[in-house]
């Protein structure tokens, strides 16, 4: 018990060092920090004018009305965003590989993958936070949910937050197998894309393989609906645990990739 | 055995390589034709004593930095056995990592945009370095490298140099065991090479540390290193300290006369390697006991000006054990 209070200790107080250096290094570069957030919240402002905009012709998609809808397109950007303000680093592994830069992670006494996610923060993804943010706030006025869903909302956003991470390393460990950089780190982007509306409207396989697959239906859709049905709190639990598991698998896949590179090196 | 901080055995290393002239694509993906492998390391066993400064030369591709990462537990070798501090340095890299300090000398670990103060810092959290320890040796490596006016500064605005002397601070903040030079010194300018030198004799003196350095630059190794282990293709070709195998290698010299003779008489028999040029006489080979001889009779023959005795280099040494053990 002791053994683990200390580690707990250790790695809190290095996620505390590591986000310090990185939000010092946002401060240097504070121009492009400011530039990167309102342009992001502008071309949001588009897509959300076009939401509105349908929401104008049709009463609701797919059964799901403009607050619903609001609600998991806020969701699921807080939930991407949470990530790739903190740990965007991990869709870097390709890059990193690429250019010899892996070795140093792996002679240090940390877990590299830890060391990758903590490596730096995003300096453009601010601005999808706080357009995330103020989205779901609205939706979450608007339908009257009241604060006793805040914490459902907190541990969604946390458990979305480490799917996406989930995705993201899995992408990554791709290219410990192959040399050429395949750009599949991008593809991460496109899953927020297809999450931000509601799970239903897609086809049943691209329904199948978003839940069980990349379970990026428990990112939004899932506790949106939860919400909705006011299924027992307890439920919730399941969005955090499916997160887990997601990640843990992604990680002891991502393990594999350490050890093949540890026969080749490239 | 005891002792021994790093002990190879029969260590092999192969690489897959594949070669993108043999069959068509559908063969080379679906059957793995084309596909070769490569031995990096053949069998080589070595064993290293605490405390030693160990140059490790090669040409490129003898198997230097495959060697480097098989002791810091980057890769893990195909055959033979490894230890380093006693562990698998593969198995057990994590274990290992805490007594280990590596320089890869192309690649920084420091922050580009902070300062390497900050780099420091964040060494100081990884690896868990009390702040009086810490303390200690951050003011030691600023005085040895007068680091005071630059350690403040984003790393990216620091010259080749200041950044190197910055990089190997940092992998002495722990006291590492053992310590892995790879490169460290390439492309510096002579200053920062002395620095960096003199750096690594204090931790000799001063520090338990083992230091496993590669460079080009041999006689810098000279000035590091106890031990050199010279790689050839995989396989070791000599294991020796280096003031023994300069003191073998010299006992044959080379003596140059210059003086008025337009041509110099030189008259006797033996394999000396003898070259004449205008005022100018080149006598090589020369066993030590036959020194005075030799330069007896010349001078004895010709008009003398002046005489000089040079002795290999440590670059000239390994070249020529390079040559001749390249087959």
């Amino acid at each position: 018990m002791k053994k683990f209070l200390g580690k707990l200790k250790y790695y809190g107080k290095l996620c505390l060092t590591f986000f310090k250096l990185n939000y010092k290094e946002l401060e240097i570069s504070s121009m492009d920090f400011l530039f990167g957030i309102v342009a992001k919240l502008l071309s949001y402002v588009a897509e959300l004018l076009a939401l509105f905009f349908i929401f104008e012709l049709v009463p609701e998609i797919n059964g799901w009305d403009k607050y619903q809808v609001f609600f998991i397109f806020g969701l699921n950007l807080v939930s991407f965003s949470l990530w790739s303000c903190f740990f965007i680093n991990t869709i870097t592994l390709p890059y990193y590989i690429e250019r010899g830069e892996f070795d140093r992670f792996l002679v240090r006494p940390v877990s590299p993958l830890l060391q990758i996610m903590l490596d730096g923060f995003d300096d453009d993804s601010w601005g999808e936070l706080a357009t995330g943010l103020v989205v779901l706030g609205y939706a979450w006025g608007k339908l009257g949910l009241g604060v006793k869903v805040l914490p459902i909302i907190l541990i969604a956003a946390f458990s979305g937050c480490f799917i996406y991470a989930g995705i993201s390393i899995l992408l990554g460990t791709v290219s410990f197998f192959t040399v050429a950089q395949a750009d599949v780190a991008d593809f991460t982007m496109q899953i927020k894309e297809i999450a931000k509306y509601p799970i239903t409207i897609y086809p049943k396989v691209m329904q199948f393989i978003f839940t069980y697959i990349f379970p990026i239906a428990f990112v939004a859709f899932l506790p949106m609906w939860m919400i909705i049905e006011q299924i027992n709190i307890y439920f919730i639990v399941i969005l955090p645990v499916v997160a887990g598991i997601f990640f843990l698998i992604a990680r002891s896949i991502w393990l594999r990739g350490v050890r093949h590179y540890g026969s080749t090196g490239t | 055995m005891s002792g021994n901080l790093i002990e190879a055995n029969s260590l092999v290393k192969e690489y897959q390589v594949k070669n993108t002239e043999e069959g068509n694509f559908f063969q080379r993906i679906l059957k793995g034709v084309g596909r070769h492998s490569v031995r990096a390391l053949n069998g080589i066993s070595f064993s290293i004593v605490e405390g030693e400064f160990i140059g490790l030369i090669g040409n490129n591709g003898a198997g230097k930095s495959t060697l480097v990462k098989l002791m810091t537990g980057v890769l893990y070798p195909t055959g033979g056995t490894l230890r380093v501090l006693g562990r698998d340095p593969f198995a057990q890299r994590n274990k290992n990592n805490w007594e280990l300090g590596v320089v890869f000398g192309q690649r920084s670990q420091l922050k580009w945009d902070l300062s390497a103060m900050d780099s420091f810092r964040l060494l100081r959290t990884i690896y868990q370095i009390d702040s009086s320890c810490y303390r200690k040796n951050l003011d030691r490596f600023i005085e040895l490298f007068d680091m005071g006016e630059f350690i403040g500064q984003p790393v990216r605005t620091l010259s080749l140099g200041q950044r190197m002397r910055c990089e190997i601070a940092a992998t002495f903040l722990h006291n590492p065991r053992v310590v892995f030079l790879d490169e460290p010194t390439i492309g510096l300018d002579v200053f920062s090479k002395d620095a960096i030198a003199q750096f690594l004799n204090v931790m000799r003196e001063e520090e338990k540390v083992t230091v496993i350095l590669t460079t080009h630059d041999l006689e810098e190794m000279r000035r590091i290193c106890d031990r050199a282990i010279v790689l050839d293709r995989g396989e070791i070709l000599l294991e020796q300290k280096i003031d023994e195998l300069l003191k073998n290698y010299n006992q044959k010299k080379k003596i140059i006369f210059s003086g008025k003779n337009e041509e110099f008489c030189f008259s006797i028999k033996s394999d000396f390697k003898v070259t004449k040029k205008p005022y100018y006489l080149e006598v090589d080979n020369v066993p030590g006991d036959e020194l005075p001889a030799v330069i007896r009779m010349v001078v004895s023959e010709n008009n003398v000006a002046d005489i000089n005795i040079e002795e290999a280099s440590f670059t000239d040494v390994i070249k020529s054990l390079l040559k001749e053990g390249g087959r």
